[in-house]
């Protein structure tokens, strides 16, 4: 691996900068961790990402790349040899890109309003979060049948897309005050879930769901006491 | 030019299906086009797109390809050439990237907010935002390209294809949402940027009239306002 400086700037909870350690630590590349208190950013992530002063941020060579997907992609370029994650073929390509986007749209969008809505809003966002689960089990039976991952036997970009989020169902799953559906109804969703849970890569920087509960229970009891 | 069947579903004011029409036009890429009645979609655009259901979606010899974005980037890898699209740097292709999704995030979201807008401060919030985006692609034109017309440099890029729709809706931005864009002494490099787009031959060809996107938008607002 060559001498180079990556730091990414980021906060322990966040699905997005999970993105980025688990294309890095898929590929084994060495890198800086800096956590953010999102109450009180650096002057360095306020300098590397002036638009939108969010994590996560990588730092390469000194240079920010910004937003989850972007830096995915960039990691994907800079070192393709380990573990090439965007498949060359452009339309596999172009539905990997699409699944991961998918958690943006519609994972992250549902699950944020679970923890921040209230009433019937609240009570959808559960309904919402549930259908968009079902299309990835639904989409997994489709574009990789009896394999583990949307990649096949590897992860690719659309596995990193939406990995980080699984760390965050139990989360969901209480502040939403729902059970996710279990391996008969949703196989393949479960299948991947232990199939990404067992990789050794993913091991490394995913943090441990009972913490991200209790943040997002956290999180909630604020919401509701602003209410 | 490789032969191909290349369908675009989409709706003629979409800014979001004007960044296909431009990458494909830019490309010299035959293919036929789709207009979809937003309140009456078609079988084949509920079969291609099931997951959002919505425009553009671009159908490759059969398969379909959704989201603006990905598929410019999928056009950009089965017609690399000519006109690529995407720097080959991966530096300069997360610039690019960024910028393309900035007009998602900050230039869409403003401007949609500020046709919906139903009370002044929402009208004011929206069109406060869409001048700060519009103004942080101004700086980003001087920082990126300094002195060139284009992200790309001399030529339309992955960035440029993706923000150039939405020049189009700046009459209806203003006519409907009270928004005035800033000149160009104050805004030299947008401004620059904007004539050097409506020059291209290509993006002339799909470019909706500003008159009509503005007639449009006004179409929008009083449905939004009478919704409320």
């Amino acid at each position: 691996m060559s001498k180079d400086s990556v730091k990414l700037l980021n906060f322990w909870p966040s699905m997005f900068g999970l993105r980025v350690h688990y294309a890095l630590d898929l590929k084994g590349v060495s890198y800086d961790y800096q956590e953010e208190s999102l109450l009180n950013k650096s002057k360095e992530l306020l300098e590397a990402n002036p638009i939108y002063t969010k994590i996560p941020v990588l730092i390469h060579n000194g240079k920010p790349i910004c937003e989850s997907l972007v830096i995915v992609d960039y990691i994907d370029s800079v070192w393709p040899g380990s573990h090439k994650l965007l498949p060359e073929d452009p339309y596999e390509k172009a539905v990997a890109r699409f699944w991961a986007d998918f958690g943006d749209k519609k994972l992250y969008d549902a699950g944020n309003r679970l923890i921040r809505a209230m009433g019937e809003e609240h009570k959808k966002a559960g309904e919402d979060f549930k259908w968009a689960l079902m299309k990835i089990d639904e989409a997994l039976g489709t574009i990789a049948p009896g394999k583990p991952f949307f990649g096949g036997d590897a992860m690719n970009f659309a596995d990193v897309g939406l990995a980080p989020f699984i760390c965050w169902f139990k989360g969901y799953q209480k502040v939403g005050g729902f059970v996710l559906p279990g391996p008969e109804e949703w196989p393949n969703l479960h299948k991947w879930v232990d199939a990404v849970n067992s990789v050794d890569a993913i091991k490394k920087s995913t943090p441990s769901p009972d913490k991200v509960a209790e943040f997002a229970e956290v999180i909630r009891k604020r919401v509701l006491g602003a209410a």
